[in-house]
């Protein structure tokens, strides 16, 4: 059965590791939907988000796969039940003064903001859980999309263990 | 003491333990050309004819002995050429330092005269690797790259270093020789399972693969077979481990396997894997391996663990740790009539007969090696019909005695390889099995072979074709011989004598062992040109992603 995670990865922080990273996912045919980088709190790490699709026996060779290069430190998939999952989304939309009103409302209903506005667009930012950037992306497309761009996810676990726990 | 990046990158090798390199100069490796200069006396440095050569001749010194084997090569193509001998020994986890110049840090980048992207290049067929950009990292660097290469599952690291870097200097503080990481303890909840599904067996079966070798776990590995009395099969990467004579032993498993490894695996109700990874060759339908067993995985690298067939049961660790708290924790078992029953199939079902016609055979040249030499020859092959033939019918007693490109399957890997074990044992007589198709790919290593005057006995199964594809188009594809019928016109005897080598040919069964006695007594090395059949096969054969009930057991595709 297919199932979608988010696997969150601590890695060193240098030139290159990036590019270990996603070279393993294509040459052993792992599927990345969503990818975002970025450095820690602590200069020698980067924190990598994927989100990845698979089967367990997948996602299991993913998270095994991953942890045998000498550059990642941890690698761990989020459980559903533990995942704060956040993603920001920039959207261009038409927008006139026939459709403003009805925009005015999406944009408050989402807490979506207004990042700039001309006279006959608006582009939105919004940050949310990735599933309800897909809704408020389905809800613009009406609107005429003129161009987009999501992150990718940013991710942490519930609680007080961290991805430091047990990492190499 | 402040040194040159050159002079550490030499003294840090010494430093590991290396006592030979195997490589082949160039412009951007000049600075640590000259740093081997000063250190002639403390490391050899072997120079092949080619840089594929000399990866491939640190794989041989690395399977043979169990060491590091070390590779230098030079920017650009020099690199490159490195290429397919670091993925060979990437495949059959063979640790490796691999060195590479590239051009100075400000020529990176610029696509400049011999500038590659190394790192980029062998990043999917390495543990690790380095572009080195600051000489104060460099010692460290060479270090880790021992560790990394020894640790675990061992394998090939590269470290690219630009030559500037080679020539600017730092402090060099005399470091100790590397020690591999720990390999954690075996779980014993993962033990405990193991031995209770053990203890229920009543058809066990144990899958040997090239782990037990490298984890010198042969004796531990024979002690819980006979212990629980289970018979052994073995991949073609753990047939040297296990004694061709041992009563428990069946032969190698998978595509050209035993009839009886393969019987034994249809029917066992334990495998016990160690050290193995189930690859196509031994697994070739793998929803269909061992489909009656509780499978227990015994692997030091956990990605291994359900990668290609679903372990019921695993234990994570080293493999002969491993083997001994599972021995220490079971009790003496009889499985008198499973064991009985596939010997008396053993017997019946034998390996097809090399036939008394007069004629050479691969298997009757195998059967006077063995004689002549007891256990103490190193076997290397090429890949090909011949590897196979080898891996079927040499009667090994020793580990480490077959040095083969079982994962990559590397036509060309013979002759470096032949070079590197020769180089690691001295003592030790190395007799290449070889294919004049393979043969042809590196013969220039006859060159360096010849320059280091290493004995090594060069058999060429000379059968005019590329006999290993042209048996799978006989089989597979209605004979329709396509680009496998080479008959080249090279004389092997006269070549060997071209190269200040000496050649010999067979041409009957009855010239064999006279030819092998007077070729141990030439001091160097020399080729054997032996006239086989170009229509002889290897038999049984499980047709990929075929079982059992496909085997093939001659030309007629029966």
């Amino acid at each position: 059965m297919m199932k979608e995670e988010v696997l969150s990865v601590l890695v060193s922080n240098h030139f290159g590791v990036l590019t270990r990273v996603t070279n393993l996912f294509g040459r052993r045919g792992f599927n990345i939907k969503a990818l975002s980088v970025g450095e820690t709190e602590n200069p020698a790490f980067s924190r990598i988000t994927i989100i990845t699709e698979g089967d367990e026996q997948t996602l299991n060779q993913i998270q095994k796969q991953l942890s045998k290069l000498e550059d990642v430190k941890k690698a761990v998939i989020i459980p559903d039940d533990l995942l704060i999952s956040r993603e920001l989304l920039l959207i261009k939309v038409s927008a006139d003064a026939e459709n403003r009103p009805q925009l005015d409302a999406l944009i408050s209903e989402y807490s979506a903001k207004i990042a700039s506005q001309q006279s006959d667009c608006l582009t939105l930012e919004l940050t949310a859980a990735p599933e309800v950037l897909n809704l408020f992306i389905e809800k613009m497309r009406s609107y005429g999309i003129m161009e987009m761009c999501r992150t990718g996810s940013a991710a942490l676990a519930l609680g007080t263990q961290t991805v430091y726990h047990d990492a190499k | 003491m402040l040194m040159t990046g050159a002079q550490i990158l030499i003294q840090s090798l010494i430093d590991q333990g290396v006592k030979v390199v195997f490589g082949y100069p160039g412009g951007a490796v000049l600075n640590i050309y000259d740093a081997l200069y000063e250190k002639q006396d403390e490391i050899r440095h072997i120079i092949t004819s080619h840089e594929q050569g000399a990866a491939h001749a640190a794989d041989g010194y690395a399977r043979s002995t169990g060491k590091t084997g070390v590779a230098i090569a030079t920017s650009g193509p020099g690199a490159t050429n490195l290429v397919t001998g670091i993925a060979t020994a990437y495949l059959d986890s063979v640790p490796m330092v691999a060195i590479t110049g590239n051009v100075a840090l400000d020529l990176i980048g610029r696509d400049s005269f011999q500038e590659i992207d190394i790192t980029g290049i062998t990043m999917p067929i390495t543990k690790h690797n380095y572009i080195v950009k600051d000489v104060s990292e460099l010692q460290g660097i060479i270090q880790e790259a021992f560790v990394i290469a020894n640790s675990g599952r061992p394998g090939p690291v590269l470290i690219d270093i630009p030559k500037d870097v080679t020539a600017s200097k730092a402090e060099y503080v005399k470091a100790e020789k590397y020690k591999p990481r720990t390999t954690p303890a075996p779980c014993g909840k993962e033990i405990e399972a193991a031995v209770e599904a053990i203890k229920n067996a009543q058809r066990p079966l144990i899958y040997a693969g090239g782990g037990v070798v490298i984890a010198d776990a042969a004796s531990e590995l024979l002690a819980l077979s006979e212990l629980i009395h289970a018979p052994i099969t073995a991949s073609a990467m753990g047939i040297s481990a296990i004694p061709y004579d041992h009563p428990l032993y069946l032969g190698m498993i998978g595509m050209h396997g035993t009839p009886v490894s393969n019987k034994a695996c249809a029917n066992c109700d334990v495998l016990i894997a160690v050290g193995a990874r189930f690859s196509d060759r031994v697994a070739c339908n793998r929803k269909n391996f061992a489909a009656n067993a509780t499978v227990i995985h015994i692997d030091i690298d956990p990605s291994e663990i359900s990668k290609n067939i679903i372990a019921h049961l695993s234990v994570t660790g080293d493999a002969k740790t491993v083997l001994e708290k599972l021995t220490t924790a079971l009790a003496p078992e009889e499985n008198t009539e499973w064991v009985t029953s596939l010997m008396d199939y053993k017997a019946r079902r034998t390996l097809p007969a090399p036939p008394a016609d007069g004629h050479v055979n691969e298997r009757d040249i195998l059967q006077h090696i063995k004689e002549m030499y007891g256990g103490d020859a190193i076997i290397v092959t090429d890949v090909g019909q011949h590897q196979m033939i080898a891996a079927q019918y040499y009667q090994f007693s020793r580990p480490r005695s077959f040095i083969s490109s079982c994962g990559l399957g590397t036509m060309g890997y013979g002759m470096g390889a032949a070079i590197g074990a020769k180089t690691g044992n001295p003592d030790r007589p190395v007799i290449l099995i070889t294919g004049d198709g393979s043969f042809h790919m590196n013969m220039n290593e006859m060159a360096c072979a010849v320059s280091e005057n290493l004995p090594i006995i060069i058999m060429v199964m000379n059968n005019r074709v590329l006999g290993m594809v042209r048996q799978w188009q006989r089989l597979f594809y209605k004979c329709r011989f396509s680009n496998t019928s080479i008959n080249r016109a090279t004389d092997f005897v006269k070549l060997a004598e071209a190269f200040g080598a000496t050649g010999f040919r067979i041409e009957s069964e009855d010239q064999i062992a006279d030819t092998l006695k007077k070729a141990a007594s030439v001091n160097g090395p020399c080729i054997i040109d032996c006239v086989i059949d170009c229509d002889d096969g290897v038999f049984p054969i499980i047709p990929p992603g075929g079982t059992r009930e496909d085997t093939i057991y001659s030309n007629d595709g029966k």
